[in-house]
């Protein structure tokens, strides 16, 4: 334990700086001050965009690219964690000295509390993320297609690079509306918006309605009433997430 | 009868075939759409049942009269049947609003199997040459069609399938006398063997890139209830799918009836609980290296249906146990109940790292109320004694059996498999 309270940005590679320091030092602070989380929404406005650390994933800076050579379970375990917003950076830290100090098998002895609740908290970033892969639904307005998303982390980051993939050159956007933050895809290049800029990409209506009302219909006949189990459906998908299904829409 | 009623009427013609997976292939992108190896749900019905292919029937017309099925020939339904352009509008409109992973595209026998078979290839054709789509297409397979067509559709196709529909020939001969056990298992073995060769040319250093035969291999589904067939005949002929034809998956579909016929049995309700232990028997073979002839021993005939089948096993052989959490290999801890594919996991990296403890396997998602009768750590049990096996097969059952109630509806429908 080094003692003192690490203070870092909120971003990403705030979070990979400080990480880093934990996994060379072999030592931890006592408190860890996020000035994202202690200044608010005003910090976020004016400070680097909480987005920004999401470049890590394509070009790590230095801090970042050596954990990711050291163990990519490790990197991976990062990113997750700075996406779920909880405050879980000593735990994370702690990690890291000791994976400094004695290798990245740490991540695996699931009797350290640390590492359950880290890995606890990157499960639930991964099942959003892949509920979220899922249950996006994209609305077409003058050939960009929009989904409105309200996840419990910061996983947009993830989700854009998923959906680069899969549309190829049809252009989309992601919109975070709890963060009001956007990522859109343009021609294949990416670039994020944020505040009012970011809600005023959510579409009004459907370009094509005809499609959605299909969509509703098709939805509706798949369905076997005579197999009727309500409560699994609830729980393979949350209600928290059915505002922006249109078949499950009156 | 617009766009809109054909596509309620094929889509509902459609909805008894269970198989709904986009999982197994990994298709590089193209113009529009990847594949997604683990695959993707994109919504669940009110059955409880995953979304994840825009699934529909091309024709619901049927030349055949099969005892069991919605669209046999003699069933008074409204027929009709999409064109091409229509189910390509429909599968491209619906994916580039997330809605599905792809299309599944199977059809009633309107026509002789090789014009079937065309028109269905005709689609995946125009979705992958015309429109470069690179989502997840499945396609069935039509018995009876030339393997010159099949082969075609292999290569269109991310999976195809032929649905054998009842276990034994007799029960075909009874309720499905047009069809032919001998075509479906011929196409099977088909596609199984073009599948097997074309894995090997993907992996031989001298070619680049051959086209992939159907990359998420085949699948089958075999009706539950609809015939005198036992559990012990269908996990057989399952685990024999398995492991010579190289099947991937093997769905299980609880009979509904609909409409009455001498040669079916009494309308009751769906054998849902039945089919729901059918998948945990199939699971047990696919992930737990169960063989068949251990799910039902000793004359067994059918699963029970108060006790899931990995349970039933345990109590069968208490020579098995206690498994040793310190030293037991990972096969060894997959056969304890309570103890899942991902806990097996976590206990072997855990013991990797350092030592484990007994207050720590909740936390690794270990049922202890199932698992401690079956566990020791360093030579001591980590349940209370030897019980009587009696009692602890009533403490085992599952919660509808002893009480029924509130879940027993939930569980008896139920096709998500998180039994460990």
């Amino acid at each position: 334990m080094s003692g003192g309270t690490w203070s870092y940005d909120g971003s990403l590679d705030g979070l990979f700086l400080l990480a880093h320091r934990a996994y060379m030092e072999g030592e931890v602070p006592e408190a860890v001050a996020n000035a994202l989380a202690v200044e608010g929404e005003l910090f976020a406005l004016l400070g680097p965009s909480p987005l920004r650390g999401a470049r890590s994933h394509g070009v790590p800076d230095e801090a970042a690219r050596e954990l990711r050579d050291f163990s990519c379970e490790l990197f991976d375990t990062i990113v997750r964690i700075w996406m779920s917003e909880e405050a879980l950076e000593l735990p994370l830290f702690r990690i890291c000295a000791l994976a400094g100090l004695h290798g990245g098998e740490v991540l695996a002895d699931h009797s350290l509390p640390d590492v359950r609740a880290v890995l606890g908290a990157s499960r639930r970033v991964i099942a959003e993320i892949h509920r979220l892969i899922g249950l996006a639904r994209f609305t077409e307005e003058e050939g960009l297609f929009v989904a409105p998303l309200s996840p419990d982390a910061n996983i947009v980051p993830a989700l854009a690079q998923h959906f680069a993939r899969r549309f190829g050159s049809q252009d989309f956007a992601l919109v975070d509306t709890l963060r009001s933050l956007a990522l859109v895809s343009r021609g294949g290049r990416i670039d994020s918006l944020s505040g009012e800029a970011a809600l005023a990409l959510l579409p009004l209506a459907d370009a094509a309605e005809g499609e959605v009302q299909l969509w509703k219909r098709y939805f509706k006949a798949a369905d076997n009433p005579a197999r009727a189990n309500p409560e699994l459906q609830r729980r393979l998908m949350p209600a928290r997430y059915w505002r922006y299904l249109p078949e499950l829409s009156p | 009868m617009d766009l809109g009623e054909k596509l309620e009427l094929l889509a509902a013609s459609a909805r008894y075939d269970a198989s709904c997976a986009s999982s197994g292939s990994s298709r590089p992108p193209g113009g529009l759409g990847a594949g997604m190896p683990a695959g993707v749900c994109h919504s669940w019905t009110g059955d409880g049942r995953c979304v994840s292919l825009l699934k529909l029937l091309y024709s619901n017309a049927c030349r055949k009269d099969c005892a069991y099925c919605a669209n046999r020939s003699s069933a008074e339904v409204q027929r009709a049947s999409f064109v091409p352009e229509e189910l390509v509008k429909l599968t491209i409109g619906f994916y580039k609003r997330n809605y599905i992973e792809g299309l599944f595209l199977s059809s009633g026998i309107f026509s002789d199997p090789d014009i079937v078979m065309e028109r269905l290839i005709e689609v995946a054709r125009l979705l992958r040459e015309r429109e470069g789509f690179a989502g997840y297409i499945h396609l069935k397979a039509i018995p009876g069609c030339g393997d010159r067509l099949l082969r075609k559709a292999g290569l269109y196709a991310d999976r195809l399938s032929a649905n054998i529909e009842l276990p034994t020939a007799s029960s075909l001969a009874r309720l499905a006398p047009q069809k032919s056990g001998s075509e479906i298992l011929g196409a099977m073995r088909f596609m199984g063997q073009a599948e097997a060769e074309s894995r090997e040319a993907a992996g031989s250093w001298h070619r680049s890139s051959p086209p992939r035969f159907a990359p998420a291999g085949q699948s089958t589904q075999l009706v539950v209830g609809a015939s005198p067939d036992d559990d012990g005949t269908i996990v057989k002929l399952a685990g024999a799918l398995y492991g010579r034809l190289g099947l991937r998956r093997v769905y299980y579909s609880a009979f509904m009836p609909v409409a009455p016929d001498p040669r079916l049995p009494e309308p009751v309700a769906p054998p849902l609980l039945r089919e729901h232990r059918l998948y945990q028997a199939d699971w047990l073979m696919r992930f737990y290296g169960f063989r068949p002839e251990e799910i039902l021993e000793d004359g067994e005939r059918n699963l029970a249906l108060d006790l899931d089948p990995k349970t039933g096993w345990a109590l069968r052989h208490p020579e098995f146990f206690p498994v040793d959490l310190e030293r037991a290999e990972y096969g060894e801890l997959l056969r304890v109940p309570g103890i899942g594919v991902t806990g097996a996991g976590r206990i072997v990296t855990t013991r990797r790292a350092g030592r484990i403890k007994g207050e720590d396997l909740p936390r690794m998602g270990i049922v202890m109320k199932r698992a401690s009768w079956f566990l020791s750590i360093g030579g001591r049990p980590l349940g209370k004694g030897s019980p009587d096996p009696d009692w602890l097969r009533l403490r085992l059952q599952d919660a509808p059996a002893r009480a029924g109630g509130r879940r027993a509806a939930a569980v008896a429908g139920q096709l998500e498999f998180s039994f460990s």
